[in-house]
C-alpha cells in the first residue's frame, strides 16, 4: 500500500479473514509443564531450604531466567520449522 | 558476519550502542573536569528526549498498514528489541532492584519476595511465544479486539474486548506517566509536573507522527539505551566493590559477607529494642483506630499543651509545625484521621516485617507469603501473556516463526537486563548493612545524607529507640526509585546517575509509547470506526487515531500529575487486569473450537470484573468509604494486586459453561 492509495476514500482493500483455531502442540504441551515445575519446583526450593540465599540467588534469580530464555527457545523451534514462512 | 553488520536495522542498534558509549565517555570527562553534576544529568535527558523525536520524525506516516502494524516487515530481532523495551516499564527497570533489597527473595512470610516478580516477568513470554504469538501474526488483524471480533464473528466481543484494552493499558499508562515525571524532574531539577510534560512531548513525538513504525524504531533505540545504561551500571559498581567487571560473580562474592553481617543485626539488642519500640507503636495506634474519636480528643489535648509550651519556649518554627502536622491535629474528618492512622501502622509494619539479609528469619512451615508468591507469579505470567500493547507486537513480523522467534529476543533481552538488577541489588544491600546500620545519625556516609535531602528523597531515617544510631528496623528505603541512587550509595561517578536516568526515562517513554498507540488504536479502530463509521477512508482512520493519542496522553498525564501513584502497584493491577480479562478468551478462542460468542463474551466480563471488585474491595479509599476490614474482604490472605488469580479460572470456566450452553440452545 502506497501513499496514493491510502487517500482514496475507499473501505480498508484487505477484506477480514477468518481465525481458525490452532491445536497445542507436543512440544508445547512439553514446555508448559517444563515452565510449570521449573518455576514451583524453584520457588518451593527456595522455600524449604530457607538458610541458603546463596543457592537461591544462584539459582531462583539468575539461572532460571536463563532456562526460561532455553526454554522459550526450545517451544518455539519447531513450530517454526512446521510453520515456515506464511 | 559482514552481511549482518550491513542490513540497515543492525545498523541502527550499532549506531545507538555505539553513540551511547561515546556520550556516557565524553560526559565523563566532562565529570572529571569538574562539570555540574546538573549539566550532566540534564544533557542526557535532553539528548535522549531529541533522539527519540528525531527518530518519530523520520519514520513518520499516514499509511495505515504502516502507522498500525509497521507494514508487518520487522525483523525477528528488531521486533524483540522493540518488545523488550516496550515491556521493560519503569516499575520493573528501577523497582526490581530496590524489590529485591528491601523485600528480600522469598519475602517476609506475609507478601511475595521479589523473587515472585523476577520469574512471573520473566515466564511470561515462554507462554506468549507458546501459545500466542505466531496465532496472533497469523491472523494478519490490527489489534487484539480486532482478532478476537473476527474469531467469534462478533462486533459485541470487539466492542468488549477494545474496552478491556482501554482499561488495562491506561492504568499502566498512569503509572508510567508517573514514572517519566520522576525521572525527568530528578534530571532536570524541574518540578514534576513540567517534568511530565516535556517527556511527554518525546513520547508524542514518537507516537503521533509514525505509529507503530516510529515506535518499533525508538524502542529498538531505547532498547539499547536500557541495557547499556544497566549494564554498564552493574560492570562500574562491581568494579567498585570486587575489582572486576563481572556484577554476578561480584554479588555472589558479597553474599557470604551480607548473610554474616544481617545475623550479626539480627541478633543485636538495639535492633530488638527499635523492633520493640516500633510493636508498642503499632499496639498503640491499633487502639487508637478501633476508637477514633475518643482517641482524637485525647490526643488533640495533648497536642494543644505541647504546642502551647513550644511557643511559650520560643522553640523554633520548624518544631512547632512539626507538632501540627500530626494528623489527629490536622485532620477534622475522622475518615481520613483513621486511614492516616492505617498508612502508618502499615509503614511500622514493614518496617519490623523486612528481612535484614535477603531471608527473613524463623520462616518454617506453609505461611501466608508463599501462597501470594505463587498468586503473583501466576497473574505476572498470565498478564505478560495477555497483555494488550505486548500481544500488538507479534502483528509487525513478516512471519509466524518470526513473531515467535521476537518473543525469544525479546526473552534474552530482559534476562540480561534482570540478571544484573538482582545482582545490583545484592551490592546495594551490603552498601546499606555495612555503611549504614549502626552508624551515628549525626555521622551519616555522605550518601545516606544525600538521598535523604534529595528532591526526590529515596531514603527516610527515624531512630526509633532515640540511641542515636541507625539501626535497620530505623531505615526506610523507597523501593520504586531506589535504584536512581546507587551512583551515590557505590560512590562511583554521577555520570552513571544520568545514565541510569536515561536507561529508565527510556524504559517508561517506550513502554508509554506502546501504550498510547494501543490505547488509541482501540478508540478509534475498534470503538468508532467499528460502529459509527465503518467504511471510512484509511487516512481519516489513521488521523482520528493520532488526535485519540494526544488527548489520551494529555488525559493521562493530568491523572499522573494530580495523584501520588504507587508505580509499581499500579503495574501489578494491570497485569491481573489483563490476565483475567484476556488470557480466558484467548487461550480458548485460539485453542477450543467450541469456544462461541456468548462465552467470550462471558469470560472476558466474568475475568474483568471480579478482579476490578477484589482490587477495589481492598483499596483503602473503598475500604474507609464503607467501613470495611482487610480481614473481611481478603479471600485466602491474598494481596489486592494478586486479584487475577481468582479472575482467570472464574473466566476459564464462564468460557467453557457459556459457550456449552449457548450451542445446546442452538
Amino acid at each position: 500500500m502506497n501513499i496514493s492509495s491510502s487517500l482514496t476514500s475507499e473501505p480498508e482493500a484487505l477484506p477480514p479473514t477468518a481465525v481458525d483455531t490452532a491445536v497445542l502442540s507436543k512440544r508445547v504441551l512439553i514446555g508448559l509443564v517444563g515452565l510449570m515445575v521449573l518455576t514451583v519446583g524453584s520457588l518451593g526450593m527456595a522455600w524449604l531450604c530457607p538458610d541458603t540465599t546463596l543457592l537461591h540467588f544462584l539459582w531462583v534469580a539468575q539461572a532460571v531466567p536463563v532456562l526460561y530464555l532455553f526454554l522459550a527457545w526450545w517451544g518455539t523451534r519447531s513450530s517454526q520449522l512446521d510453520d515456515g514462512p506464511s | 558476519m559482514m552481511a549482518l553488520v550491513k542490513s540497515w536495522p543492525w545498523r541502527v542498534g550499532l549506531l545507538s550502542f555505539s553513540g551511547l558509549v561515546l556520550l556516557t565517555l565524553l560526559l565523563l570527562l566532562a565529570d572529571f573536569a569538574g562539570v555540574p553534576k546538573g549539566v550532566v544529568n540534564g544533557f542526557f535527558l535532553v539528548a535522549s528526549i531529541i533522539g527519540y523525536a528525531v527518530i518519530g520524525m523520520a519514520c513518520r506516516t499516514t499509511i495505515p498498514d504502516e502507522y498500525f502494524v509497521a507494514g508487518r516487515r520487522i525483523s525477528a530481532p528488531i521486533n524483540g528489541m522493540a518488545t523488550a523495551a516496550d515491556w521493560i516499564s519503569a516499575a520493573s527497570f528501577i523497582g526490581l532492584t530496590g524489590l529485591l533489597l528491601s523485600d528480600g527473595f522469598v519475602g517476609d512470610g506475609q507478601h511475595p519476595g521479589g523473587l515472585a516478580y523476577l520469574l512471573g516477568w520473566t515466564g511470561g513470554f515462554c507462554l506468549l511465544g507458546f501459545l500466542f504469538a505466531a496465532k496472533l501474526n497469523r491472523s494478519q488483524a490490527t489489534t487484539i479486539p480486532e482478532f478476537l471480533g473476527r474469531r467469534f464473528d462478533s462486533a459485541a466481543v470487539r466492542w468488549l474486548s477494545a474496552w478491556g484494552t482501554i482499561l488495562c493499558s491506561s492504568v499502566y499508562l498512569v503509572a508510567q506517566i508517573y514514572g517519566i515525571g520522576l525521572v525527568a524532574s530528578m534530571l532536570s531539577g524541574l518540578t514534576f509536573e513540567l517534568g511530565v510534560f516535556l517527556a511527554l512531548g518525546g513520547v508524542l513525538l514518537c507516537s503521533f507522527l509514525g505509529g507503530m513504525r516510529a515506535v518499533t524504531w525508538t524502542q529498538g533505540v531505547q532498547c539499547v539505551v536500557i541495557v547499556v545504561s544497566m549494564v554498564a551500571l552493574g560492570v562500574a559498581v562491581s568494579f567498585k566493590t570486587q575489582g572486576h567487571p563481572f556484577v554476578n560473580l561480584a554479588a555472589v562474592q558479597s553474599l557470604p559477607q551480607i548473610q554474616a553481617r544481617a545475623k550479626q543485626i539480627e541478633s543485636d539488642p538495639a535492633e530488638q529494642s527499635t523492633r520493640e519500640v516500633i510493636s508498642m507503636r503499632m499496639s498503640h495506634l491499633d487502639v487508637k483506630i478501633a476508637e477514633p474519636v475518643h482517641a482524637r480528643e485525647v490526643e488533640r489535648q495533648a497536642l494543644a499543651q505541647q504546642i502551647a509550651k513550644a511557643k511559650a519556649d520560643n522553640l523554633p518554627l520548624r518544631e512547632i509545625q512539626k507538632l501540627e502536622a500530626n494528623p489527629a491535629w490536622r485532620e477534622s474528618s475522622v475518615d481520613r484521621l483513621v486511614s492516616a492512622w492505617q498508612t502508618e501502622r502499615e509503614a511500622l509494619g514493614q518496617a519490623i516485617q523486612r528481612p535484614v539479609g535477603f531471608q527473613a528469619p524463623y520462616l518454617t512451615g506453609w505461611n501466608p507469603g508463599w501462597n501470594n508468591s505463587l498468586a503473583l507469579v501466576f497473574c505476572l505470567m498470565l498478564g505478560t501473556a495477555a497483555l494488550p500493547h505486548i500481544l500488538v507486537r507479534s502483528y509487525t513480523t513478516a512471519t509466524p516463526a518470526e513473531a515467535e522467534r521476537s518473543v525469544v529476543w525479546a526473552l534474552a533481552v530482559i534476562v540480561l537486563v534482570y540478571l544484573c538488577a538482582s545482582s545490583l541489588a545484592v551490592l546495594l544491600k551490603s552498601f546499606v548493612l555495612t555503611e549504614l546500620v549502626g552508624a551515628h545519625l549525626d555521622q551519616l556516609p555522605d550518601w545516606a545524607d544525600r538521598l535523604k535531602l534529595r528532591k526526590l528523597a529515596l531514603l527516610s531515617i527515624q531512630d526509633y529507640n532515640q540511641d542515636g544510631i541507625v539501626q535497620f528496623a530505623d531505615i526506610r528505603l523507597y523501593n520504586d526509585y531506589l535504584l536512581l541512587g546507587a551512583p551515590e550509595i557505590t560512590h562511583i561517578s554521577s555520570v552513571f546517575t544520568g545514565l541510569l536516568a536515561a536507561g529508565a526515562l527510556a524504559a517508561a517513554l517506550s513502554t508509554a509509547d506502546g501504550l498510547l498507540l494501543t490505547i488509541s488504536n482501540a478508540l478509534a479502530q475498534d470503538l468508532y470506526f467499528q460502529t459509527a463509521a465503518p467504511n471510512a477512508p484509511p487516512l481519516r482512520r489513521v488521523m482520528l487515531s493520532k488526535i485519540l493519542l494526544m488527548v489520551v496522553a494529555l488525559l493521562a498525564a493530568w491523572f499522573a500529575t494530580n495523584r501520588p501513584v504507587s508505580i509499581l502497584f499500579w503495574v501489578t493491577c494491570a497485569f491481573s487486569l489483563a490476565a483475567a480479562t484476556f488470557f480466558p478468551v484467548l487461550l480458548l478462542g485460539i485453542y477450543w473450537r467450541g469456544m462461541n460468542r456468548v462465552g467470550a463474551l462471558l469470560a472476558m466480563l466474568s475475568g474483568l470484573a471480579v478482579t476490578l471488585y477484589y482490587i477495589a474491595s481492598n483499596h483503602s479509599w473503598v475500604q474507609m468509604r464503607f467501613h470495611l476490614q482487610p480481614s473481611e474482604t481478603l479471600w485466602l490472605g491474598l494481596d489486592p494486586v494478586c486479584a487475577g488469580v481468582f479472575g482467570v479460572p472464574v473466566g476459564l470456566l464462564l468460557g467453557y459453561l457459556g459457550s456449552k450452553l449457548a450451542s445446546l440452545r442452538n
